[in-house]
């Protein structure tokens, strides 16, 4: 797993320092413009992970609670987005751990909607990675996103989630081959089984 | 799918898709909740900078502060011998050590340099004792204010916060008129020179010559009745 950025950097957008040191010092509306700029893409973060549209919409709002609640203790705005995707993956990875356990392991699942209009995966292609990322740990899910989504290099998750850059990579390297079996038994699936995409 | 770029190729389009937008309500939702969450003073956090300190860097950074405050103690006590060093302002006969017996041995550097310490206001032991607690409480006192003139303690107990303090030993004066003034604030009388209670902020404001001390809950918003309990201890410090 190298440390090159991957994904949409576009999430990352540029900071208004003013309005984060607006919120910090109990400004409602300052954190609420805050929340209008970044909300599209925090909530596609949360829905990246959590693979729920109600979910990641509580995910989400918790996160923003939490953050207006504890912005006075942010000392760099600067830093505001990456301890803001701090904040909702931990929320997240909390939901999914909570989620998992009253689950336990999910045998019917259903597609999260038609497939998009990139014709590189197929609707079975994208089935059957939506059961590998199910059956992968939240913390490696949120891995995944913060990677492939979002694009932070495994240094940046490391310093994002407080966990050694040599367990990052460890775990998205796991993340990888599940998802990638995933894949293979689909493909095996369909040369065995005769099933078409 | 066995190559590394197509799995990066995957994954990149697979998680590409699906909402993008975040529901409307958020917002009103968000708002709504914010308008009842009281956000957190920024002393109650040791901060996040987005950048996590290892072990051996903090221990370090601990050791070079030790360090450093031992060396200008030990120059404060070489300019200033075995002559007693009162604030500015405070009361000549203010034993200023949690500890009476240590103070007439004007042992403490600490208040040799005119710095009070918050957590030396409240032992841990009055405060389990006051909060009826039965787990151990560690007070906190690495947290100092932004330009030196104020000082914190945390109090935590399995794994919690459960009071904080702040102790302003000089200028505490116009501090508290800054407080006073807000509204819907409570006078508390019995508790030094005045005090005030904030039932916004739920917390608990004692002034006593120049010197200002704030008692506040921790994960847990204060009451009245606990903060004075908490008040009525520190006073005797101040």
């Amino acid at each position: 797993v190298d440390d090159a950025p991957h994904g949409r950097h576009a999430l990352v957008v540029t900071v208004d320092r003013d309005l984060v040191e607006a919120a910090a010092h109990g400004d409602q509306t300052a954190f609420v413009d805050l929340v209008r700029s970044r909300g599209d893409s925090l909530f596609a973060i949360a829905h990246r992970i959590l693979r729920d549209v109600d979910r990641a919409e509580d995910a989400l709002q918790d996160a923003l609670v939490i953050a207006w609640r504890d912005l006075p203790g942010l000392r760099d705005p600067d830093r505001f987005d990456a301890w803001i995707h701090r904040l909702l993956t931990n929320v997240c990875i909390a939901q999914a751990t909570r989620e998992r356990r009253r689950t336990a392991e999910l045998h019917v699942l259903t597609l999260d909607g038609p497939a998009g209009p990139d014709e590189f995966l197929t609707v079975a292609d994208r089935d059957q990675l939506d059961r590998g990322f199910r059956r992968l740990t939240p913390d490696e899910r949120a891995i995944l996103v913060l990677h492939h989504f979002v694009g932070y290099p495994p240094s940046e998750i490391a310093d994002l989630l407080g966990v050694p850059a040599g367990t990052i990579r460890s775990r998205l390297h796991h993340a990888h081959r599940a998802m990638r079996a995933a894949l293979d038994a689909d493909a095996r699936v369909s040369i065995v089984g005769g099933r078409s995409a | 799918m066995n190559d590394r770029a197509d799995i990066d190729r995957v994954l990149e389009v697979w998680l590409g898709d699906g909402p993008s937008r975040m529901p409307d309500r958020v917002v009103d939702v968000v708002a709504d909740r914010i308008s009842h969450q009281r956000q957190r003073p920024s002393w109650r956090y040791l901060t996040w900078r987005g950048n996590h300190m290892n072990g051996s860097l903090r221990i370090a950074a601990v050791l070079a502060a030790v360090l450093v405050i031992g060396l200008v103690g030990f120059g404060l006590f070489g300019l200033r011998g075995s002559e007693p060093v009162g604030a500015p302002g405070g009361s000549p006969t203010t034993a200023p050590s949690a500890s009476p017996a240590s103070s007439s041995t004007a042992a403490s550097p600490t208040f040799d340099l005119g710095v009070a310490r918050a957590c030396d206001l409240v032992t841990a032991a009055e405060l389990a004792t006051t909060l009826n607690l039965s787990s151990t409480v560690t007070p906190d006192p690495n947290i100092s204010g932004s330009n030196g003139d104020v000082n914190y303690c945390i109090y935590r107990a399995a794994g919690a916060d459960v009071l904080g303090t702040s102790y302003r030993k000089n200028g505490g004066g116009a501090v508290f008129e800054s407080w006073k003034s807000n509204s819907g604030v409570q006078p508390v009388s019995g508790l030094g020179d005045e005090a005030i209670w904030d039932p916004t902020q739920a917390t608990l404001f004692i002034l006593k010559g120049s010197s200002l001390v704030s008692i506040e809950g921790g994960s847990t918003p204060l009451t009245l009745e606990v903060a004075r309990a908490v008040g009525t201890i520190a006073v005797t410090r101040m």
